[in-house]
């Protein structure tokens, strides 16, 4: 079942599947990037049956519409460093959702004119149902494989970039008409640039209600919430109301906070990375590999580089801190040993080559999650004046710690409750 | 300006690294001397921001230094004094460098950061 805010967490590596496990409590549903279960198929069907959540795959079909040269790659260690060639993973999913005609993989992107929404449609469904079982073939994995937990909770119709224009909407439309005829519940996605969303938000939210799709995931490029000026907060929210008032629950693909905040427009929930991919880009296709520890700052709401933080909240005395930044129990664990400054000296503890340290990555992870968890249970509990008085509070801390500069956004975001 | 600076310290005595890396921050250029640490942050514009960024310093070396081209108003030399950073300024025609205010131990000073951060420090050596 699928809560009526849902806080997802996505996947980015396996590196990452430890804290999944051991952080289950922590969000409500997973997310799979297509990629990554082509790529690695038995691993992630392993991580579905044991977290045993609520899980969707995002079958990435947009990847096929962006310029060929992303898909591209020269290898890494011991394979060749000759001709950039298209990644096994994309040429796999190619495969499964194009059959004979994925030849285009590597020369060219795909076009509208190369998509038969029915046959598409019926391909990239049924591999968000079946590719996760596919992958335990052994005999002793048959009980593993018929579980319902293999059963995406939703399953996305295929999905195309609208970039720089509407080139690709009549295609998307049609998968998602096609999709609703084999899946009443089935989810649409709009992945939009900011441009084409600012001039034709009214227009996309008609055509996507239209087709009767009770969700859509909303991915709108590189569309930063914490930095992102009035104007842009302004048309990403008429498009969140735009499809609650069309009875279309939105969810957010890459949110972060405001993701909260922008549950009084309608937002049924919101998709993030492990401290990271709160925005992203539609292209590149492929990130850029694991970024450092950070410090997610509660009454910032937003991740920062750990001497950052150390920078404004090393003032608090360790009774200060727990009450107003963070009790999480890494904090308290921490704060209890040595104080503040040895909390974020521990968040940012390098070996002798300069290189964070494992345990830094994982206590600034754990930290992530627990604070996430927190402000997205209580935020969701209050009415809209104790939300207002708490990003206040909020805002007062910073002011307090000479710090405001670092939250010009919690200002601009009481104005959207 | 960067560079001219670091050779600046380097004559005077100073052991001298450029672009130190540490929990997530770039710093400019850290020098030792005597067994302590001194920060500066080179800036050309924007000096505000220049000063939120030496708070990374202020946890972590002894001393927090804003390198600035070109004068000094009297806002900028002020603030730094509230700041407890110092200030130097170097000339954008011939490169000299002068010293306009002191530093002071930041109260946000840890020996857990300088500990972490002379680490880094000593890699850079290798």
């Amino acid at each position: 079942m699928i809560a009526d805010f849902t806080h997802f967490l996505r996947l980015g590596t396996h590196a990452e599947a430890e804290t999944f496990r051991r952080a289950s409590h922590c969000f409500d549903a997973l997310v799979l990037n297509a990629n990554l279960v082509e790529g690695s198929p038995a691993a992630c069907a392993a991580l579905a049956y044991q977290l045993g959540k609520p899980f969707l795959i995002d079958p990435y079909t947009y990847a096929f519409a962006v310029p060929h040269h992303y898909l591209l790659s020269r290898g890494k260690g011991k394979v060749s460093q000759g001709e950039p060639r298209p990644k096994r993973s994309f040429v796999g999913l190619a495969h499964a959702y194009f059959g004979e005609n994925s030849g285009f993989v590597g020369t060219r992107s795909l076009r509208p004119e190369d998509v038969t929404p029915k046959d598409l449609t019926e391909r990239v469904l049924d591999y968000q149902s079946s590719r996760l079982r596919r992958a335990l073939s052994d005999p002793t994995e048959k009980y593993i494989a018929a579980s319902p937990r293999l059963d995406p909770s939703l399953r996305i119709a295929p999905y195309f970039p609208l970039m720089d224009g509407l080139d690709w909407l009549p295609v998307n439309i049609s998968c998602v008409t096609e999709a609703l005829l084999i899946d009443p519940d089935v989810c649409a996605l709009l992945a939009v640039g900011y441009d084409v969303l600012e001039s034709q938000v009214t227009h996309l939210v008609d055509a996507i209600a239209q087709t009767g799709v009770g969700r859509v995931i909303v991915w709108v490029d590189n569309f930063d919430e914490d930095r992102a000026p009035r104007t842009a907060l302004d048309v990403y929210s008429k498009l969140i109301h735009g499809f609650h008032d069309r009875g279309v629950v939105p969810v957010n693909l890459f949110g972060g906070f405001f993701s909260c905040i922008a549950q009084t427009k309608g937002l049924g929930g919101f998709v993030h990375g492990l401290g990271y991919g709160e925005n992203r880009g539609i292209i590149p296709v492929l990130g850029g590999g694991q970024p450092p520890p950070r410090y997610y700052a509660r009454p910032l709401h937003t991740n920062l580089p750990v001497l950052d933080a150390a920078s404004i909240f090393s003032a608090l005395s360790n009774e200060q801190y727990l009450q107003d930044v963070c009790d999480c129990v890494i904090c308290e664990r921490l704060i209890n040993e040595g104080g503040v400054s040895y909390l974020f000296s521990a968040l940012a503890d390098t070996d002798e080559k300069g290189r964070f340290k494992p345990q830094a990555y994982a206590l600034t992870r754990f930290h992530f999650l627990l604070s996430r968890k927190a402000e997205v249970d209580l935020f969701v509990t209050l009415d809209p004046v104790k939300r207002r008085l708490y990003l206040k509070r909020d805002e007062r801390l910073l002011t307090d710690l000479d710090s405001k500069h670092f939250a010009k956004h919690i200002s601009l975001w009481q104005d959207y409750l | 300006v960067q560079s001219a600076f670091a050779t600046t310290l380097r004559d005077i005595g100073f052991d001298v690294r450029e672009e130190v890396c540490y929990g997530g921050k770039r710093f400019d250029i850290i020098a030792r001397l005597n067994g302590c640490l001194f920060g500066f942050e080179i800036k050309i514009h924007d000096w505000r921001r220049a000063l939120r960024q030496l708070r990374a310093y202020q946890l972590c070396c002894d001393r927090a230094f804003l390198v600035k081209l070109g004068a000094a108003s009297d806002d900028l030399i002020r603030q730094c004094a509230e700041a407890g950073v110092g200030l130097y300024v170097m000339n954008d025609v011939d490169g000299q460098t002068r010293r306009i205010t002191g530093s002071r131990r930041s109260l946000l000073w840890s020996a857990y950061y300088s500990a972490s951060l002379m680490r880094s420090f000593a890699q850079n050596d290798s």
